[in-house]
């Protein structure tokens, strides 16, 4: 084989069998990636599963990134929201999480228009002190666009403001796993239907040589990713890598989950609303909607919990709710030995700002761009951990944030975490955003200027201050040109369809 | 919520083209809301002399000025750089702004030619991609270059002719330029706020100061009571301003007011830290070499990263491309011991194919400079 010339004169040492332990979206998201890198090589992929465990399939809401990973995958976008019964989503609303009875948006995308090089929501913050009411969502496109149920996928043609527009799906996990595993099998994915009952180290160094099966089938790898979920069947059960709990900081550690009908048509935004104990979502899909409340257990039962996610649904339910435990934070190595820990059994960081297939997206991206041989080098491994800590860090400054700025009173759940300490990281955060809209992003931060200040502002926490640069233009100007740019926005979203006419027109799902 | 403590007097203490760079950028920035703008220069017979050289960044600087750079370059007697040459102990190592050949579906350019060839020595294998960089050839041809708008370039200006320009552009925006050097810094408080600037003929109230001198020691530059403290940092070609630039850049976002919050200028403190060891780093990489990498993190990082896989990883707030990185990295004699797997699922002939066509466009970019390329004098 020609392509196989570099490989011989480097090393005999590389990876010829991968072998992914756990199916679901973690796991089938790796298969899907790697079978499209390793296409008409010689790497045999092979994904073990059981039918007989379920999978989590909460984590039906994404962030805008999951369009990057479809597009190196070279999935037809149409094809997927049809086959995963996808909606579009601009953003999550945020409802009772400053007081009840109060609301705000996190747009997908960026506020207004930068001008003379200064952040847009600095000469916002100047004309709130000058006394104009208007919000940060009136200078969204996405907010503008969610709130009115519209949604029109911008493209090369579309002017500068329609190509503003940021967009991510909500879908249905499973049919996402459904869709990618057949993406898998066509490129060469062996999945093996079974349930793993022994991991088999090397005596010597300590690798996995293979996982055995209950019906007694052994599965050989030199490299074996880890998405059994929670549980981190090779990454915890076997290693005993250690977890970082950020418990202290996201306190959060029980959700139940329900299917509902879907009996109007879906908006195009997640909605996320607190209570008494933590929050629940909803999430709406093409046919039915995703509904969950995440709680802790020190503050709520899972019976209370249940009969409020029930009692607060605007549809009738399908089927039980599902309960699920989890602990928020890290595993102290994602990578150790051979085997890497991908999707939720590399972390956890709570549904809050669906962020889960993101993580699952940079670990397998960040697998193939530092892929190793078969002896697993301590440079690959080191430079790994210390890039997923990273992202896994900065998210959880932000989801943080959501908690620390409530003015919730008189509820214990809610007194915790206004009170709790914080990260040194995401104090100074605060006291830069707090003071004067100040923001720094480091390069390796997911959530940018847009997210914090929707954040912080729709919490209470507005500015005090401003950039006093943008004293450099007149009150008028700016009066003006923040007044064109609503204008521009309003006129911009009047003139796309709903987003139920853009689905009936191109991506409406077979009924289920 | 408003800027109520408006900084209405900002004082420049520096000479010739550092000091008009920043009396220009903070005239364009804070000028036009009422803040005045005045350099006192350190020495009375100051002159700039020679040429300087600057990082592609600068466009960025001038894009916010608003000056044409028709203008500058006329003005200025401007060159594109599209590398610059570092002289280390070893030779001469070429930093190019730009990159070795194009990604491949991808694959970047190093990891194909791993993946078609030989493995080589590190100076081998520099060679080799040398052939595939647009903006080394470009470098190598001399001083008589176009500007190629698609590819990554920085300047090559009379140090003289551009601070008078830039002199000129901030004295439009209100800036004024003392004659009478600097003489004394009257501070009050636990701090050292300087409240006055006093030259030989008379005394400047000042509500914040800028000194853009050469500085003693490392310990001193940032940001101290109501003082911002930059000097150069490195004497690594093009980065004779960057410090300047960048800590202007940044006093943009960070501008104070007369409070000085001390989270704002404790941040900016810790942002210019970062990348002035970010600096070092590639100092040390060059001139000291890898025995030096040990009490370096970050370094430490990228060498054994690069020695292993072929990447080069980035830090938060990067200073230097990845292609400045890569030919440092060769230049240390380092080679990847292995290439992305992704390199080997294509076909050769297909790989090859692609670096061929990499090697006909550099051709054809160097056959345009030639045809197009300019002298000074036709600027």
């Amino acid at each position: 084989m020609p392509k196989l010339k570099g490989v011989l004169l480097m090393t005999n040492n590389f990876v010829k069998n991968i072998v992914i332990v756990g199916g679901g979206t973690a796991g089938w998201m790796s298969a899907a990636a790697l079978s499209k890198c390793f296409k008409d090589s010689s790497v045999n992929i092979t994904l073990v599963e059981s039918d007989a465990i379920g999978t989590i399939g909460v984590g039906e809401a994404t962030i805008p990134s999951i369009s990057a990973f479809n597009e190196q995958l070279g999935i037809d976008e149409d094809a997927f929201v049809k086959a995963t019964n996808a909606t579009f989503k601009l953003g999550i609303e945020f409802a009772d999480w400053k007081v009840e009875g109060e609301k705000y948006f996190h747009p997908f995308g960026t506020y207004g228009f930068d001008l003379e090089g200064i952040p847009f929501h600095h000469y916002w913050a100047k004309m709130r002190a000058a006394g104009e009411t208007w919000s940060l969502d009136d200078y969204s496109l996405n907010a503008m666009a969610a709130y009115e149920g519209k949604f029109l996928r911008p493209q090369p043609e579309h002017g500068t403001v329609m190509r503003k527009l940021a967009y991510a799906f909500h879908f249905d996990a499973s049919l996402y796993a459904k869709f990618l595993r057949s993406f898998s099998e066509a490129r060469g994915v062996n999945r093996k239907e079974g349930k793993v009952v022994k991991v088999i180290q090397n005596p010597e160094n300590g690798f996995v040589m293979s996982v055995k099966l209950e019906d007694g089938r052994n599965i050989e790898g030199d490299l074996f990713i880890d998405c059994t979920g929670f549980r981190g069947l090779l990454v915890e059960q076997t290693y005993k890598t250690g977890y970082t709990d950020w418990s202290e900081y996201l306190p959060v550690n029980r959700a139940v989950a329900v299917r509902s009908e879907m009996m109007t048509p879906p908006v195009p935004y997640t909605r996320s609303t607190a209570l008494e104990a933590g929050w629940k979502w909803r999430i709406p899909l093409q046919q039915r909607t995703g509904n969950g409340y995440v709680y802790c257990d020190k503050f709520s039962s899972p019976e209370q919990a249940e009969k409020i996610l029930l009692d607060g649904l605007e549809d009738t339910p399908l089927g039980r709710p599902l309960h699920l435990r989890f602990v928020t934070g890290m595993r102290k190595k994602f990578w150790t030995h051979n085997c890497v820990a991908i999707g939720l059994s590399g972390g956890f960081l709570e549904p809050l700002e669906s962020t889960s297939i993101h993580l699952i997206r940079t670990g397998i991206a960040k697998l193939i761009a530092l892929f190793p041989d078969k002896s697993m080098p301590a440079v690959e491994r080191d430079e790994y951990n210390r890039l997923m800590q990273n992202d896994f860090t900065h998210i959880r400054d932000f989801l943080i944030l959501h908690y620390k700025a409530t003015r919730r009173s008189g509820q214990p759940f809610w007194d915790y975490v206004r009170e709790m300490d914080i990260p040194e990281s995401l104090e100074t955060k605060i006291k830069l955003l707090r003071s004067r809209g100040r923001f720094f992003k480091y390069d390796s931060e997911l959530f940018d200027a847009t997210s914090w200040m929707a954040v912080a502002v729709g919490q209470g926490w507005e500015p005090s201050g401003y950039n006093p640069v943008v004293d450099g233009l007149t009150h008028n100007n700016i009066q003006k040109s923040l007044a064109n740019i609503r204008k521009v926005l309003g006129k911009t979203v009047a003139a796309m369809p709903s987003q139920q006419a853009f689905i009936d027109k191109f991506c409406k799902a077979e009924p289920l | 919520m408003s800027a109520t403590h408006p900084i209405k007097s900002i004082v420049i203490i520096g000479d010739g083209l550092r000091a008009s760079l920043a009396a220009a950028c903070l005239a364009a920035r804070c000028g036009p809301s009422g803040t005045r703008i005045t350099v006192v220069p350190s020495s009375e017979d100051f002159e700039d002399q020679g040429e300087v050289l600057l990082r592609p960044n600068i466009r960025h600087v001038h894009q916010l000025l608003k000056i044409p750079e028709t203008h500058i370059l006329q003005a200025a007697q401007g060159r594109p750089l599209y590398a610059v040459d570092v002289e280390c102990e070893t030779g001469t190592v070429v930093l190019p702004f730009g990159p070795y050949g194009q990604a491949y579906k991808g694959v970047s350019f190093l990891h194909q030619i791993m993946s078609v060839s030989h493995r080589e020595s590190g100076e081998g294998l520099r060679k080799t991609l040398s052939k595939y960089n647009v903006n080394i050839a470009l470098h190598n041809m001399g001083t008589s270059l176009p500007f190629i708008e698609k590819l990554d370039f920085g300047y090559r200006f009379s140090r003289l002719n551009y601070g008078v320009m830039l002199q000129n552009f901030a004295q439009n925006l209100g800036a004024s330029f003392t004659q009478a050097p600097f003489k004394a810094a009257q501070t009050e408080g636990a701090n050292h706020r300087v409240h006055t600037i006093v030259t030989e003929d008379r005394a400047f109230q000042v509500d914040c100061v800028i000194d853009v001198r050469s500085l003693e020691s490392d310990a001193a530059r940032g940001w101290r009571g109501n003082s911002l403290y930059i000097d150069s940092a490195s004497t690594l070609p093009g980065l004779e301003i960057y410090n300047l630039q960048s800590a202007i850049e940044l006093m943009s976002d960070f501008m104070p007011d007369k409070r000085f919050n001390s989270h704002e200028l404790s941040e900016f403190n810790r942002v210019m830290r970062i990348k002035e060891g970010l600096i070092e780093d590639m100092d040390i990489l060059l001139n000291q070499g890898l025995g030096a990498i040990q009490t370096r993190p970050a370094l430490r990082r990228k060498v054994n990263v690069f020695s292993k896989l072929g990447r080069t990883p980035t830090e938060d707030y990067e200073v230097f491309s990845p292609p400045e990185w890569e030919a440092a990295l060769l230049s240390s004699g380092l080679v990847p011991q292995e290439y992305s797997r992704l390199a080997d699922a294509f076909p050769a002939d297909e790989l090859s194919a692609h670096i061929k066509s990499v090697e006909a466009n550099t051709q054809a970019v160097l056959r345009y400079a030639k045809t197009q390329g300019r002298s000074i004098d036709d600027q």
